[in-house]
Formats: C-alpha cells, sequence, structure tokens
C-alpha cells in the first residue's frame, strides 16, 4: 500500500460557543487519505465535519492530535513551514457568493494564492485555470457579481488549484447549487481528479452526492467517525446503527 | 413510494371539487413576467408537489395564493385563484386576512424566522385560534397542548411555555405545523418545509406532514427544489422552469416516463439515478432570467433534443389529464 497522503491520528477539538456551553465538535478522529483518493465525509448538522475540514486546514488549532501530510507532521508546523506546507492542502467551501472578494477581479482572487506563494508567471497560470474549470479566457477582468452560482464555484476551484495542491478539502461545494448546475460541477470535480490525481476531503450531509463521489464514506456522529470504510460497503451494508438510520432516511426514487 | 398510484380519498362517483383552482395565473413586475399562464387543481385530501430550481417561479406562485407577494411592486396580471366561491385574485387584501391561518395554512422554509423569538411557542399557537375560532385564552392553551402532541413533539404541555430558540430544528417546524394546522384550515401551503433540515429529521416532518393530510383531509400544494421528497410523498406533481409550468404528472411516471425535455434532463441527473462516479448526464447552461426567455420554449437552448419549431413557438400544455407537457418534441 502507498504512504497515506493525510493521516490524521486522534484528532480532537472543543469550543465554548457562544450561549458559554462547552462543544466537543471533535473527540478523538483517525483516518487516512491516500494519493488520489476521495474520502466522503457525511453527517448531520453539529456532527463536527466542518470542523474536522477547518481543523485539518488549521484554520482552527486542534486541541490534541496529529496531522501528517505527505509524511510531515503538518500540526507542528509554524511560519514559513507551514506556509510552504499548505501550498499542498487548499479549500472549497459551500457559499460561492461568500467566499470571493466582490471588490477583487476574478484574475486576482485566482492569482492571489500564487502571488502570496511568489510564483512567477500568475497571469498564464491564470488563464491556464481559467480553462481548466471551463470558464471563458475574458472571465479573468470581471468581477464574482457577473457570475451565477455554478460559475462562482467554478472560480473558487480554480482558485484552490492555483498552487497544484494534492489534497482538497472541500466543504459542501455543491450544497447550494440547484440540481441542474450541481451535476455541472461533479462532473467538473471528477474530470479533475482524472487529470490532476487529486485526493479529496469531500464534506457534505447531501448522501446521493457522497455515494456518488466517493471512494471511501466516513460517517460523522457527535465528533465521532462511527462507520468508515468503502463507498459501496458503507451503503449497501452499514454497520453502525445510526449510519444504518442516516441511510434509511434518504429519500427513495421510483426506479426508471 | 410504490402507492404513489393508490388515490388517498376513497373513489367517489364524481371526483370531488377542487379545493383550489389556479386559472391561467401571470405574474409581472413592470413590464416582466415572473410567471405565466400556470393552471392547476388540488383536489381534498391530495398533496400536489410543484417542483422546480431557484427562480423558476414556484415559491411566488405559493406566496401569490395567499396575497403574501409585495403588491406593488410585483401584480397579478391575470388569471383566476379560485378558492371555494371566491376568487383570491381579485379579493381586497383586507379580506384575505380572515382567510390565512383559517381556511390556507402556511409552512415556510426556516421557522427561525418564521416563528416570532419573543413569545412562547403557546401564544403563538394560541393565537390563530383565539383570532380566527374565538377560544379563550385557557381553551386555546389546551387545545394548543393537544396539537402539540398530534404533531409529536414530546411533553406539549411543557413545550407550550418555551421559546423558538429553545427548541431544535425539527421541533420548531413541528411547532410551525402546528401553528399552521390549529384552525383545520382546507389548504396547506408548505414551501421548502424539510429543505433547512437534516436528513433524519426531514424524514419525520414529511412523515408528519402525509400522516396530517391522510388524517384531516388536508389538501397540501408542496413547493420544494428536491425531486427525492416529491417521490417521497407526492401523488402528483407540476415541474416548473422558467415562470411556467412544463409539465403536469402522477409522480411515478414522471419519473418512469417523463415527457418534457427538461424533466427527462433533471430526472436522469440526479446522482442517485446513475452509477457511482460515472459522468453525469449534465444540462449545460443556467436558467433563464426572466426577460431572457424568449419567444419559443424557455428550454431550447439547454435542450438535449430541440426541433425547429421549439426556438420560435411556444409549446402549450398538451395531452390528456393526468399527465401533460409543454413540449414540441417530447422524450416519451
Amino acid at each position: 500500500m502507498t504512504a497515506p497522503l493525510l493521516k490524521v491520528e486522534d484528532l480532537s477539538k472543543s469550543y465554548v460557543d457562544p450561549k458559554g456551553r462547552r462543544v466537543e465538535a471533535l473527540r478523538g478522529v483517525s483516518f487516512e487519505i491516500a494519493p488520489g483518493e476521495v474520502l466522503g465525509v457525511v453527517g448531520e448538522s453539529g456532527c463536527g465535519k466542518t470542523t474536522l475540514g477547518r481543523t485539518i486546514m488549521r484554520l482552527m488549532e486542534p486541541d490534541t492530535g496529529r496531522i501528517w501530510l505527505c509524511g510531515e507532521d503538518f500540526a507542528a508546523k509554524s511560519g514559513a513551514a507551514l506556509k510552504a506546507a499548505r501550498r499542498e492542502v487548499q479549500m472549497v467551501f459551500q457559499d460561492p457568493f461568500g467566499s470571493l472578494n466582490p471588490r477583487h477581479s476574478v484574475g486576482a482572487i485566482i492569482a492571489e494564492p500564487l502571488i502570496v506563494h511568489g510564483r512567477l508567471g500568475a497571469r498564464e497560470r491564470v488563464a491556464e485555470l481559467l480553462d481548466l474549470v471551463g470558464l471563458p479566457p475574458d472571465a479573468g477582468a470581471r468581477y464574482p457579481h457577473e457570475f451565477s452560482g455554478g460559475q462562482r464555484q467554478r472560480i473558487a476551484i480554480a482558485r484552490a488549484l492555483a498552487l497544484s495542491p494534492k489534497l482538497i478539502i472541500a466543504d459542501e461545494p455543491v450544497s447550494a447549487l440547484d440540481v441542474s448546475i450541481q451535476s455541472q460541477i461533479l462532473n467538473l470535480i471528477a474530470d479533475l481528479r482524472e487529470r490532476l490525481g487529486l485526493a479529496m476531503l469531500f464534506i457534505s450531509h447531501d448522501l446521493s452526492v457522497i455515494r456518488h463521489v466517493s471512494d471511501r464514506i466516513a460517517v460523522m456522529k457527535d465528533g465521532l467517525i462511527v462507520e468508515i470504510g468503502p463507498a459501496a460497503r458503507v451503503f449497501e451494508a452499514p454497520e453502525h446503527p445510526y449510519a444504518r438510520s442516516l441511510l434509511a432516511s434518504m429519500p427513495r426514487l421510483p426506479d426508471a | 413510494m410504490s402507492a404513489g398510484v393508490a388515490r388517498p380519498v376513497p373513489a367517489q362517483p364524481v371526483p370531488a371539487a377542487p379545493v383550489l383552482s389556479v386559472e391561467n395565473l401571470s405574474l409581472a413586475v413592470g413590464p416582466l413576467a415572473l410567471v405565466e399562464d400556470v393552471s392547476f387543481d388540488i383536489r381534498p385530501g391530495e398533496m400536489l408537489g410543484l417542483v422546480g430550481e431557484s427562480g423558476c417561479g414556484k415559491s411566488v406562485t405559493a406566496l401569490s395564493i395567499l396575497r403574501l407577494l409585495p403588491e406593488p411592486p410585483i401584480r397579478i396580471a391575470s388569471g383566476r385563484i379560485l378558492f371555494g366561491e371566491r376568487d383570491l385574485a381579485a379579493l381586497p387584501l383586507d379580506r384575505m386576512q380572515p382567510l390565512r391561518g383559517r381556511e390556507i395554512g402556511m409552512i415556510f422554509q426556516e421557522p427561525m424566522t418564521s416563528l416570532n423569538p419573543v413569545f412562547t411557542i403557546g401564544r403563538q399557537i394560541a393565537e390563530p385560534l383565539r383570532l380566527h375560532l374565538g377560544l379563550g385564552r385557557s381553551a386555546a392553551l389546551v387545545r394548543a397542548a393537544e396539537l402539540l402532541d398530534l404533531v409529536g413533539l414530546p411533553e406539549p404541555r411543557a413545550a407550550l411555555d418555551r421559546y423558538p430558540h429553545q427548541l431544535s430544528g425539527g421541533q420548531r417546524q413541528r411547532a410551525m405545523i402546528a401553528i399552521a394546522i390549529a384552525c383545520e384550515p382546507k389548504l396547506l401551503i408548505a414551501d421548502e418545509p424539510t429543505t433547512a433540515l437534516d436528513v433524519t429529521v426531514q424524514a419525520q416532518v414529511l412523515e408528519l406532514i402525509s400522516r396530517l393530510r391522510r388524517e384531516m383531509g388536508l389538501a397540501c400544494l408542496l413547493i420544494t427544489h428536491d425531486l427525492g421528497v416529491v417521490a417521497q410523498i407526492c401523488e402528483r406533481a407540476l415541474v416548473m422552469y422558467a415562470g411556467r409550468i412544463v409539465e403536469e404528472a402522477p409522480v411515478l411516471e414522471l419519473f418512469r416516463q417523463p415527457r418534457h425535455r427538461y424533466t427527462r434532463a433533471l430526472v436522469d441527473t440526479i446522482p442517485a439515478r446513475n452509477r457511482p462516479g460515472a459522468r453525469l448526464p449534465a444540462i449545460p447552461g443556467q436558467v433563464p432570467a426572466p426577460g431572457a426567455r424568449g419567444e419559443g420554449c424557455p428550454f431550447e437552448p439547454r435542450c438535449a433534443a430541440p426541433v425547429s419549431r421549439c426556438g420560435p413557438e411556444r409549446p402549450p400544455l398538451a395531452g390528456p389529464w393526468p399527465h401533460r407537457a409543454a413540449c414540441w418534441n417530447p422524450a416519451a
């Protein structure tokens, strides 16, 4: 077996909510992601799936636990070493309206990670990325408000890909989109995986989307992974009682 | 739901008169048409789905029935909304108030913003009972507790004294449903009632709405973007696209033999109906804005199988009831 791209060991995170209550968002979460693999994380609101993504990105600091990225201790890094390691892991958020700066042109938004990391040839790279995500070449000179929700999510994906990361953490990337647009973005994600060999941590509450994109699936409940395994196995023969009841509540569609 | 063909009300010699008949309804803002020529009926005890993507006009259609649209700028340009003997489209707004909450109940997507945060749940359920049915304070509270029990809220008596923020999302939506059915309305309008809820809670709330409909003989218009929800609890559904009804059919037929090319594409693109990981048959482009819907079929620019008359000529909703579609080149 190849060495894991990401290895998370016993990750815990608690915080105090606005009402002063202690919330244990993660209670000892461990898993691995292989290079090029998509791990789907599914669970209901409050299960800790968003905290998991943010903690791995180190947008939040974990209380305990280790995060190994490409064999190095990502959780222990700081300063220049953290900045360098961050090139390998990028994030796509749910809200394509809130995650793009409305005052920056699309070209500037996509170029920002390149400039922050001192890469040369940002202009050419932006043109390449626009093409990669299926946006017209003139999109770079326009502003986010000129684009629809689906196109904005393409912009957010182009920005995440700018530094050629090995891992993308996508938190509900298609949940705000209409069905017809959602499938366009799911196809784009599949294309990018194939062309770039990307690994993903794909977080969603939507069971059918998770089933569609994932190689393996982790079911979260109350800050714990209650079940993890190959996607088909978890879907067809869930073992944990919660995983079973979650899957049973999925709306059933009539056969074709 | 495999029992989708079964009628909720036992077959009668003559079908019951519709609770609501919307006839050729058009809504507009200035010169822009938002909704055009929408017609449908709902019969007693029927659960009718109204499905479509954002901007298709499904929510404004629902709000127009309640006359809750901001008028102006939005106006009812033409058509009738027949509720019993009355044409709601022509009713002065002050005559609507006695109907809303009394004869027509409503549930909205976000129970946190639809409930008043400064009043207890008990007071909010008691309000329509006192206002519309003239119940006294204590009688209204007794009835409110019964209603909370009916919608499955645990410890209904204690729940009367709680404030909305003290309930979970699913409990708030149950409380909203209790308010909506308090006066035993003839018609319930539910606009994305489960969209903000987790999937396990969604299943429970859909089951509750289904049960109430059966037990109370309630006619229900369920507005949703989610075909899965429609499949779960509706018998019949309308598909809207760009301000028009493009297909009307019993739900099983809608999934098995959709006629309109848009419905076909929508059903085919659902991940759950494709092999995991396979390329999804995506619908290219995006929904046109009001004012950019063209002369002919508004779906023509995105359609997989357009014919020459689709661009210039608008297709009418055609075919024998109950399955009708507005398509020049139907998929089935």
